[in-house]
């Protein structure tokens, strides 16, 4: 099996595991109840955010610290609204993410993406955004998504943009 | 303090029930029952409540109101959209943004009101033998939701964003229009898309929804209807379970309905996705297929002056220059327009990530942008897509972009740059992955003349759903007649964007207006006792 088939399948595996329906609306619902943002994936995408918003995190290292677990947390957040079976594909996405074999694959390097280099991380992140493989594509469009819609959401980092919204006087 | 509306109505006794407050399971009855508050079933619920009907009107969405629009998209979207605003077809390519709440779409929509245009209205009476004509005519039925929407021609000048589509217009002799738009005392903010903050926009939350609950109508919000219940040729019942906070179905307390006519106006993808979970008879196994998207293509432009196009009205200016420069059924016709430029909006699409994108987001307040959509449904090579159903029976769109629209993707991205040049741009950015940042219309060209045209290459985007159910006069090609009554079910209407044979060519509000006032009036004659 070539790296592409491998992380293919460990894609489809991912989705296939969804379980069939014996009423339409309550069936796999439990995935609602399940914090899909463990620590293992908690620490995977604290190496991500680095990648996705170099030249507007702080380099003082506690404020960065705590702008990654801000971009984290209102990402969190914003999962609790999304369907299960965007919350089944996120499952799986992260999955990939706190896989070594997949790093193995896509970054040549048997460590966890928290344990690489930024620019391994970034290596990973474009191989994703440039890849031929379509579930490849869609893991980044989505982790793009999610990461940009968490920090340029919040009005804290409206300074990057020298926007605010309008004040209403109430 | 700016007064709202809705909370003033609630407190004066409107009859509103919130699926995510109740405890235990209930059942109501009603003469007419309603699914959906958007455009379709804001117009028929204040119609048929103002004549006399019991009404019940089911949203899925929250009764979110003034108050709570803080023009923020961060709360806007989970809180308005569908899916969050996250709503994808199927391979993930188009991503679609669609109301979720009372008012549905027009609660969201940038407010832009267009008839519909006359050669899509030929294309339906030619190809499907839709009814337009002498009483049908959809006319009277266009200027009775003018009137009642405040509906005309946006006399403040356009923002800087619209002013640079007029501009490029005008330099290179294209057609331009100026948009009407569906407001009463607009403050020109540019918040449309996150809910106004000022009730200006004449949404269905603002009008016909308060006009229904003054008639007598009940509001059931945070429900989710999962399937109609039906035997022989009558639909029977509807089964519902209600949605908690998080916009998450609840197992335990469910919801059914009883009435004598039901009226589905959920939408292009929302009411097909209801029919196919009650497994309703489909001879013309259209149900669900030939949903259309007007496909958009997005192309960024860095100016030398501010543009600030998070201010001021949205859209206030067209171009159809394209939209039927190849007849009505030849090469892929668009439409071209502007959209507001928020943080997420944009961040989310402009191409890369990292020190590139940050570069481009520092100069936020200079990104002038196009957007071009594409109309689809009137070529055999644009079928549009088909609903399907996931294992949680949720709706998916499965929607293949084909050689057809490609083609349309790479002549939008084309008229837009140049467009954008005409007026000076100092760089064009189209919103495609293998686009740079091009100083001259003629890099720009020829990149993308030679952009690779295929899926997630190209960022595609929709906030248009139309089909899915569509009218005709023959039942063995259309879900629905002419009047929106199904073909099978006698007492099942289908009152909403889902009817259309085609995409439209234009925004689609007021074409779901006027053809819902029109079929609305004869249910109503239909209906009484």
């Amino acid at each position: 099996m070539d790296r592409r088939s491998f992380l293919k399948t460990g894609l489809l595996t991912g989705s296939m595991l969804v379980t069939g329906t014996s009423l339409y609306g309550c069936a796999d619902l439990d995935i609602l109840d399940t914090d899909l943002v463990t620590d293992d994936v908690s620490l995977a995408l604290g190496a991500l955010v680095p990648v996705f918003f170099a030249g507007v995190l702080p380099d003082e290292p506690q404020m960065r610290k705590q702008k990654i677990k801000q971009v984290i947390d209102g990402m969190r957040i914003a999962m609790k609204r999304l369907p299960p079976h965007t919350l089944k594909e996120l499952e799986d996405l992260f999955g990939l993410l706190t896989n070594r074999l997949t790093m193995l694959a896509y970054t040549g390097s048997f460590s966890y993406l928290n344990e690489m280099p930024t620019v391994q991380a970034m290596k990973l992140i474009e191989g994703w955004r440039t890849s031929y493989i379509g579930l490849l594509n869609t893991a980044y469009e989505g982790l793009k998504e999610l990461l940009v819609a968490s920090f340029y959401g919040n009005p804290e980092n409206w300074t990057v943009l020298n926007y605010n919204k309008p004040d209403l006087g109430v | 303090m700016i007064a709202d509306p809705i909370k003033q109505g609630l407190a004066k006794g409107w009859d509103h029930v919130d699926g995510a407050k109740l405890t235990s399971s209930q059942h109501y009855e009603a003469d007419v029952v309603i699914i959906g508050s958007g455009a379709g079933g804001g117009i028929s619920a204040e119609e048929l409540a103002k004549a006399g009907f019991k009404v019940i009107v089911v949203e899925m969405g929250g009764f979110k109101s003034s108050s709570d629009f803080v023009m923020e998209e961060k709360s806007a979207y989970p809180d308005l959209y569908q899916e969050s605003s996250g709503r994808r077809t199927k391979d993930k390519a188009i991503g679609i943004l669609q109301g979720r709440t009372v008012g549905g779409s027009t609660t969201v929509n940038w407010t832009t009101s267009i008839r519909t245009p006359e050669p899509t209205q030929q294309y339906w009476r030619d190809k499907f033998g839709v009814k337009l004509d002498g009483e049908d005519a959809l006319i009277p039925y266009f200027e009775k939701a003018e009137v009642r929407l405040n509906i005309d021609p946006w006399p403040v000048p356009p923002n800087p964003n619209n002013q640079a589509l007029l501009d490029g217009c005008e330099k290179l002799g294209y057609k331009s229009t100026v948009v009407s738009r569906n407001v009463k005392g607009c403050a020109n903010l540019g918040y449309c898309g996150m809910g106004c903050p000022i009730n200006a926009k004449q949404s269905m939350l603002v009008t016909t929804i308060p006009g229904a609950l003054n008639n007598k109508a009940k509001l059931i919000t945070n429900l989710y209807v999962q399937n109609f219940k039906w035997a022989k040729d009558k639909v029977t019942g509807v089964e519902a379970l209600t949605i908690d906070q998080d916009f998450q179905r609840r197992k335990s307390v469910k919801v059914t309905i009883k009435a004598k006519h039901y009226i589905l106006s959920a939408g292009g993808i929302g009411s097909a996705a209801i029919l196919k979970r009650s497994e309703v008879p489909d001879p013309s196994e259209r149900l669900g297929k030939f949903t259309f998207l007007h496909p958009v293509v997005i192309s960024g432009a860095l100016m030398a002056d501010p543009i600030k196009a998070h201010s001021g009205a949205p859209q206030s200016i067209y171009s159809d220059e394209f939209l039927f420069k190849d007849g009505v059924d030849g090469k892929a016709g668009y439409k071209l327009e502007v959209p507001p430029v928020h943080p997420i909006l944009i961040g989310t699409k402009l191409v890369g990530y990292g020190e590139q994108h940050a570069a481009l987001m520092k100069q936020f307040n200079n990104i002038q942008v196009h957007i071009s959509l594409i109309r689809d449904g009137f070529h055999p090579e644009s079928p549009g897509g088909t609903v399907e159903l996931s294992n949680q029976g949720d709706p998916i769109l499965d929607y293949p972009i084909t050689d057809y629209i490609w083609d349309g993707v790479r002549r939008s991205y084309l008229s837009m740059a140049e467009l954008q040049f005409a007026v000076g741009a100092k760089a064009v950015l189209p919103i495609h992955k293998k686009g740079g940042s091009y100083t001259t219309w003629k890099s720009a060209k020829e990149a993308i003349n030679n952009f690779p045209l295929e899926n997630y290459w190209s960022s595609v985007v929709s906030a248009h759903v139309m089909g899915g159910c569509n009218m005709g006069e023959n039942s063995n090609t259309s879900v629905v007649n002419s009047y929106g009554e199904h073909h099978q079910l006698e007492n099942l209407s289908i009152l909403d964007g889902s009817v259309f044979p085609t995409s439209l060519g234009a925004n689609p509000q007021l074409s779901i207006y006027g053809l819902v006032y029109r079929n609305v009036e004869r249910l109503i004659n239909r209906l009484k006792p």
